[in-house]
């Protein structure tokens, strides 16, 4: 098999978002469920690029504006979301919004695909334990070294060292046959979910002379180079000309410039401190109608959820975690939460998602009187208390426990909030229990559908063993799914697995989050496209103005 | 104030009566952060991919699993080596380093403070002393109850509001060093000296309001004004040294103050500075960033508090450093 290697495919996958601080990898209660499960064969497939992009500004600049030594201000929260340059010690998944720019993974993330990045194409056998990575030919590092098989198996191993790179866990060996060619044994057969992984700071790839200086003075063969590094302050990046695909990046350089959360994204892309950055969007509302301000808005499949503890009460009844899914108002939420520019979620996949269930559809519409009469049918005549714990360093999470909760007590339960600092959620919730429920959110892994629910789901995942959402009628379909990227196997054990979700209440999906941009339209050129979820960041494509 | 002898011997008793204070300062904020949430080994082992071998491991590497006392000494070894540790989430990156990237901007910003603060509130403060009564004195009596009350987080806001996203006419944020170009750094630093100097300059304004009007109405203030001393002689040279004399202990609390407290102001602004590095600290629980900076901030203070202490009696004679 081999990769579609198109410049679009490389366009398609980056973004940060600024609202979480305290980010640290696997610190707050994300699921980016990358564990090592299952995989396959084969996997790169074309889906037609679905992403909606809306927007006040757009792509009405000609080439002739295009200032090729051009530096883009971009507003990121470096304090809060980045550590260093080593993907082997980096310990905040949000530095992926930088380090994708200075590295090139094996392959490259899209919503649908996943592409070629250093390995041009790859050909995986052995019932999907064995994949073969082709280097792409006369690739080098920013140095100006060729990128070789060796590189690359260095680089794994390097990073492989991080607890946070879980997916590296499953090689078992790597052999550089020949300067172009790795063949990477896995443990399992997961090819899948490796190739996914391999999109991502897992797979990142770096001079194995370069490795004991990685944290301060990078080297990769991505686009841009480091030029400076302020901590807490600034990254400043530029062009790396020896970038395989230069064409694809017009920019001359990016500033990445300290901005935190909240009001600030709007002061800084209002006042030009930055030429772009990601909203969240009860700031969109503030920047949508400003004429010099542009916005390119991505449907992702990140989505805000509900996680119950389903092995104590009163959530490890069924039928209460049942009543649960009419209970909550998604349009409403969608509409005052949201302003109205994500999607409500009635399942855990989008109508656009090879995992939707058009059976199910919008099933799950707020009903609170059913609610109500399947509680009471249950054997619940009084309300049901919840203890609902909601990350307090998040003010988009506050406004929709409230919200959520005023729903939840017309349905027959009795909600009380708990606000809970980021760094304590791990400890609390996991570990000592504590809540009955939990706002939380998943974030994409593209074509990996089935990703989320390998934590959530199989016996091995962190939150199925804590929250006691293991649950074997979905787990054997899930690690099936996982055999392979392709929509067509996923697809249709998703959207099984998806109705027995809504059914059963396994979880309440509740947003899918819009990725949102905002860029300064007398500065930004070229076609804007927001990232297709949370700390990514996408600057192909577009320039700075003369 | 004494002999240069005593002065230097006055100096030498305050520094070693500063080493068992820091420890003393070092011991409670370090027993403190134990309340603090949030288990550093487990974000660390992985997080939600975490195993219990894999936190197990990170905790005993960390010596997280040893009773807090010996990990205070551990860490107390480390200072009386010149070793303040390395940032638990930032491998190789040493404490020192991070401080000494990020003192300096801090500094700035408290010394532009105050100095906009001197600046504002001495001048304000002797024309209301000095025409007691009068529109002037009522103009900065208002002024500055309402710097004193205006939060500077607020003002801070207000200042981007107006001249960062209306005008246009300064940046809303961000650091620019010295090094890359002085005007830019000057620039970018204008708001934040504002918000955090108009706060210190009311306050100072009213306290040397207050003072002066004090010793104006001393005896020898009015012998002086019969001798027919000119008014500059008789307020510059008698008048201001005492009524300064309380206005110089605010200002050096309020330099402390801002040594250690600009971390909103920091935030707002998105300053580089010792308050955003600690604030990130304290919310993962990195102890030994959190301890250093205290460590440093708390000597500053207490080196500031001693310069106070030995200007204060050069402006008051009556002080005998003892």
């Amino acid at each position: 098999m081999g990769s579609q290697d198109t410049p679009q495919n490389h366009r398609a996958a980056r973004r940060t978002r600024n609202r979480r601080s305290a980010r640290r990898g696997g610190g707050g209660p994300r699921h980016h469920g990358r564990a090592i499960v299952a995989g396959s064969a084969a996997l790169v497939f074309f889906v037609p690029m679905a992403v909606v992009t809306l927007g006040s500004g757009g792509a009405g600049a000609t080439p002739s504006d295009d200032n090729p030594n051009g530096i883009l201000k971009y507003g990121f929260d470096i304090n809060d979301e980045f550590t260093n340059f080593d993907p082997g010690t980096s310990v905040n998944d949000c530095g992926y919004t930088v380090m994708s720019n200075i590295y090139q993974s094996v392959t490259a993330p899209g919503q649908y695909s996943i592409s070629g990045g250093v390995a041009q194409s790859w050909t995986v056998s052995n019932n999907s334990s064995t994949v073969t990575l082709h280097i792409r030919p006369n690739m080098v590092f920013s140095n100006g070294a060729p990128v070789t098989a060796s590189d690359v198996e260095a680089s794994l191993d390097n990073t492989k060292k991080s607890p946070l790179r879980s997916s590296l866990a499953a090689i078992e060996n790597m052999t550089p046959t020949n300067p172009d060619t790795l063949v990477i044994q896995l443990k399992q057969p997961t090819a899948g979910d490796f190739l996914w992984a391999m999109t991502y700071i897992d797979g990142m790839v770096y001079p194995a002379s370069s490795i004991a200086d990685a944290a301060t003075d990078p080297v990769g063969a991505g686009p841009f180079t480091l030029k400076s590094y302020q901590p807490g302050s600034s990254i400043d990046l530029v062009k790396n000309p020896k970038y395989w695909d230069s064409a694809a990046y017009p920019l001359g350089g990016v500033d990445f410039v300290e901005v935190g959360t909240g009001p600030q994204a709007v002061s800084a892309i209002t006042s030009g401190a930055v030429d772009m950055i990601s909203l969240d969007p009860q700031q969109y509302t503030e920047v949508e109608h400003n004429p010099n301000i542009g916005t390119a808005i991505t449907q992702s499949y990140d989505y805000t959820v509900l996680e119950t503890r389903n092995n104590a009460a009163p959530f490890n009844n069924v039928k209460v975690r049942a009543a649960l899914e009419y209970a909550i108002d998604r349009a409403a939420i969608n509409k005052v939460v949201y302003a109205g520019v994500g999607r409500p979620a009635y399942q855990p996949f989008p109508p656009d998602s090879p995992g939707y269930n058009k059976a199910v559809g919008n099933k799950y519409v707020y009903e609170p009187k059913k609610a109500k009469a399947m509680l009471a049918a249950a054997g619940f005549t009084k309300a049901v208390p919840v203890q609902l714990m909601v990350p307090s360093n998040d003010t988009t999470f506050q406004r929709l426990a409230t919200i959520i909760q005023s729903e939840m007590d017309a349905s027959g339960f009795s909600v009380s909030i708990t606000l809970i600092p980021g760094a304590d959620l791990l400890e609390d919730v996991y570990l000592k229990k504590e809540g009955s429920a939990l706002l939380s959110e998943d974030l994409t892994n593209g074509p990996d559908i089935s990703n989320t629910f390998e934590a959530l789901f199989e016996a091995s995942g962190f939150p199925a063993q804590y929250l006691g959402t293991e649950d074997l009628a979905v787990a054997p379909e899930v690690e099936a799914a996982n055999a392979s990227l392709s929509p067509s196997l996923q697809g249709p054990l998703m959207q099984k697995v998806g109705a027995t979700v809504m059914a059963q209440g396994l979880e309440t999906p509740i947003e899918f989050e819009p990725s949102i941009i905002a860029y300064n339209k007398s500065v930004v050129g070229g076609k804007v496209v927001a990232p297709i979820g949370q700390c990514r960041s996408d600057l192909a494509g577009i320039y700075v103005k003369k | 104030m004494g002999s240069g002898g005593s002065l230097l011997s006055f100096i030498v008793r305050r520094l070693l009566i500063t080493i068992p204070l820091l420890i003393l300062i070092s011991f409670a904020v370090y027993s403190l952060v134990l309340i603090i949430p949030g288990n550093p080994a487990l974000t660390l082992a992985g997080g939600i991919h975490s195993t219990p071998a894999a936190v197990a491991k990170i905790t005993r590497q960390l010596h997280l699993n040893e009773p807090y006392w010996r990990q205070y000494l551990r860490w107390l070894n480390g200072v009386i080596h010149g070793n303040l540790g390395d940032s638990l989430f930032n491998p190789g990156q040493s404490v020192a380093s991070g401080i000494a990237t990020r003192f300096p901007v801090t500094f700035t910003l408290a010394v532009g403070g105050m100095l906009l603060s001197v600046l504002i509130g001495v001048p304000a403060g002797i024309v209301a002393g000095m025409h007691s009564g009068s529109a002037r004195d009522r103009l900065v009596t208002v002024g500055s109850s309402l710097g004193v009350a205006i939060p500077d987080f607020w003002l801070a806001l207000l200042l981007v509001i107006w001249f960062a996203v209306d005008t246009h006419v300064l940046p809303a944020l961000g650091f620019v060093a010295w090094s890359t170009s002085p005007w830019q750094w000057f620039e970018h630093l204008i708001l934040p000296w504002v918000a955090l100097g108009i706060g210190g300059s009311a306050t100072i304004a009213r306290q040397v309001r207050g003072a002066l009007i004090d010793t104006l109405d001393q005896d020898y203030m009015r012998t002086a004004v019969a001798k027919g001393l000119s008014t500059r002689v008789v307020i510059g040279k008698h008048a201001l040294k005492n009524a300064l004399s309380p206005a110089v202990t605010i200002i050096g609390i309020q330099f402390g103050y801002l040594l250690g407290g600009t971390v909103i102001i920091e935030q707002i602004f998105s300053l580089p500075g010792i308050g955003q590095y600690v604030l990130q600290a304290i919310a993962e629980k990195d102890l030994p960033v959190i301890q250093g900076v205290v460590l440093i901030t708390a000597t500053a203070f207490v080196l500031i508090n001693l310069l106070v202490d030995v200007l204060y009696g050069y402006l008051n004679p009556k002080i005998r450093l003892v």
